[in-house]
Formats: structure tokens, sequence, C-alpha cells
């Protein structure tokens, strides 16, 4: 098959991360979730395991309960580093960056209006002592999918954004939801249709600063 | 923008896993590789981080060189014995899988790039899961990316793991400093032919709940 360039190159390059622009009024229908989903789920899995399971919250007082959770969970996260909390000092720190943590808040304070709420999960959990090999088999097998998922939104008019911080609140969830013990969460991704279509690719670096041929 | 979905259904549903249909024999210019990897870092990183980076290795010496670390990361006969054992419960679609990966096993060192995502910074295995989500949701999606603008190029490639299990012995080999974590080893190269089709799949509805487990 010859692909369109134009059009497949368009939808890698503007599948943005949108908070401000999900559409809070215009409803969802399952339709559109399971056929992205089934999109989804022709990426790759380690050994063709295939161990994913997704949870999708439209009910509307449920939504606001995950809401609450995850506002919570905005709470503990601060009480984390991250590696990538100190790579860059402060005057570092783009506008392009300010954008995306003030895109996170408002998310944070509107995320119960988000029509429809997917919550990847695995079934299965690394060994504590996992390698980095065990855990790149485990994340490998979940967020290709993930991505697809994402990626099939925006071509049906849709927008996403993927978010981890839930998990710092992962049984409170599971209590909530019924989820098994021995499924793990690995993100919540609030869903709706975007404000237009219109998305632009995001500023980048070069490629040649990050790219090593052959050697470090 | 209106897509036409014709076309980007077909480039998420039939980007495969390459492995026997790596055309082995013809070259990858590196714009190539160059042109997908602009399109990779389009992708979305945690607290916009973009603490990526890319080793690129067309170099045929130190190809041969992880070719060898990454066949021998398991026993010789581990992928012969897991297709065979795949078949015996039925399940011939993974026992396809683990003989190709047995085969590339034994062909790494022909295939003409090897790619090796990197992200600044080491998961800690006892971090929680949603830091482990953060670090791996910041690299796998570009990387997956990268393979779907490869894919739309005429070109294919696998995630693959098992150097991992060497990784020092490979960033040894390629002077990369310790703070530097690889996430997977991409073979990249033309495929013999273009023609891929969606994978069979269960049924979403056995594998989606709605509102509650």
């Amino acid at each position: 098959m010859q692909f369109d360039l134009a059009q497949t190159d368009a939808l890698l390059t503007t599948t943005r991360a949108v908070r401000k622009r999900l559409d809070l009024q215009r409803s969802v229908p399952r339709e559109v979730v399971n056929e992205c989903l089934e999109i989804a789920v022709q990426a790759p899995t380690a050994s063709n395991s295939q161990t994913w399971r997704w949870m999708v919250i439209d009910d509307a007082d449920t939504r606001a309960k995950i809401a609450d959770i995850y506002r919570q969970a905005m709470l503990d996260r601060r009480s984390v580093t991250e590696p990538w909390d100190h790579t860059k000092s402060d005057e570092e720190i783009s506008a392009q960056t300010v954008r995306v943590l003030d895109s996170a808040g408002y998310l944070s304070e509107n995320l119960q209006r988000v029509p429809v709420i997917v919550i990847p999960c695995v079934e299965g959990r690394p060994a504590p002592d996992a390698g980095p090999g065990s855990l790149a088999a485990t994340y490998g097998s979940i967020m290709p999918a993930i991505w697809n998922f994402q990626l099939a939104l925006r071509s049906r008019g849709l927008g996403s954004v993927f978010t981890s911080v839930l998990g710092f609140r992962e049984r409170d969830v599971a209590e909530l939801l019924g989820i098994p013990d021995d499924v793990m969460q690995c993100a919540m991704i609030p869903v709706a249709y975007t404000k237009g279509t219109d998305f632009k690719p995001a500023k980048r670096p070069p490629v040649s600063d990050i790219t090593h041929w052959n050697k470090w | 923008m209106e897509f036409d979905l014709a076309q980007t259904d077909a480039l998420l549903s039939t980007t495969r896993a390459v492995r026997k249909r790596l055309d082995l024999d013809r070259p990858v210019p590196r714009s190539v590789i160059e042109e997908c990897l602009e399109l990779a870092v389009q992708a979305p990183t945690a607290g916009n981080g973009q603490t990526w980076c890319w080793l690129v290795i067309d170099d045929a010496g130190l190809r041969a060189k992880i070719a060898d670390c990454y066949r021998t990361a398991l026993d010789a006969s581990f992928f012969k014995d897991q297709s065979r054992a795949a078949a015996d419960r039925g399940e011939a679609q993974t026992s396809r899988v683990y003989d190709s990966a047995d085969w590339l096993s034994d062909n790494m060192h022909k295939v003409p790039i090897f790619v090796i995502p990197c992200v600044e910074g080491r998961s800690d295995p006892d971090s929680p899961v949603p830091i482990q989500a953060s670090i791996w949701g910041s690299i796998l999606p570009a990387m997956w990316s990268f393979q779907l603008a490869l894919r739309s190029r005429g070109l294919g490639s696998t995630l693959t793991t098992l150097h991992l299990f060497k990784e020092q012995e490979i960033a040894g080999i390629l002077g990369m400093p310790d703070n530097v974590m690889q996430c997977a080893l991409l073979p990249v190269a033309y495929t013999k032919g273009t023609d891929f089709k969606p994978a069979r799949r269960p049924p979403v509805n056995e594998i989606t709940h709605w509102n509650g487990w």
C-alpha cells in the first residue's frame, strides 16, 4: 500500500495533548470509543501477550468521583520528585512548558466534565525487582496501543491527553470501579471531541540535537 | 482538518512487528531515518520533559557487536522452545511470533539500521506505577510514532527489549553515559512488499469494561 504522507504525517504531527480545547458540551457516542479501541489493539505486545484491558467511564457520577480522586492524586504528586524535575533550571523552563502546566491545572479542575474517561490497564504487574528489560516489555505492551488509540481519536475529531497522576491513588480507583488487585492501571485518558480540529505541529528543537549516529 | 480514514486507519492497523520481511539487502538512507525521527518527536512527554535522545547505528562493525549481545541475552533455544510450546497450546499466532523472533535473533547483524531510543534519567524499579508510566509514557509514544512513520514510507521495524539484559555492555560499546537509559532496540529496514494486514484480535467488547470491572 502507498500511503498519502500528507494525511499520515499530519496525523502523527498534529495529535497534541488536548485539555483546554476538549469540548465539554458535546457527548461522545460509545461506538466511536469502541471503534478507536479496535484500532488501538492493532498495536504490538511483547510475545503477543495482549494482556490489555480497557476501563471506560461515561457515567457522570463515576466521573465526578474519579475527578475527586484525581485532585487528591495531584496533591500526592507534589511530594514526589520525577527524574525530569531537575533536568532544567527555572530559567530554562520554556513558555511551552508553562502552557502545559497551566493546561494541566485546568484539566484537574474540570475533569468531571469530560464526557469519557479511559483507564488502560494490563493484567499482571512487573516483579518488584524487575530490570529495565522487563519494565520495557510491560510498558511497551500498552503504551503503543494507548498512543494508537489517541491517534485514532484525533483522526475522528476527538482529542485526549495521556495522564499518569491518578496512579498515585490506584487503590481508591480500583475500589470505586471494582478492578482486581492484579490488574495494573497504566494511565488515565480524558476523551472528548475537540473545539475545532486545526491543530499544528509543536515547536521542537532540531532532531540533529538529539540524535547520535554510531556513538554517543 | 478532515482526515481520510481509509489512509489513517490503514496506517494504525497495518503497522506490524516486522522481522522476516525486513529487506536485509536494501540500504536505508540516513535522511529517511531523520525524517521519521522528526515526526516521532511530535509525540507528547510528561511535563513537556522531552528528555529523549536517539542512538542510530548503521556502522556494520557496531551492529555486529550489538547483535552478539542480543543473540546471547537468552539461551539459544529459548525462542524455538517457546514457539513449540505456544503451538502445543493451540496459539498459532503467538507461535509464529516466537518463530519470527528466533529468525531475527539469528539475523539481527544483517539489519541495516538499529535505533536505540533513550531517555535521560533512570527508571527505578521501586518507583510507583505513575512514575514508571510517566517515564515510559514519555518515550514509547514517540517510538510508536517513529514506527508508524517508517511504515508510511515503506520501512518496517519491531520493538525489542532483549538487549536491555546487556545494557551496560552496549553502553560501553557506544560510549554512553550511565544516566542515560536505553528503552528498546528497533531494527529498521525497508520491507519486502508493503501489503500488511490488520492482525486478528479478539472482539474489543471482551477486553472493555464500561463504568465498572
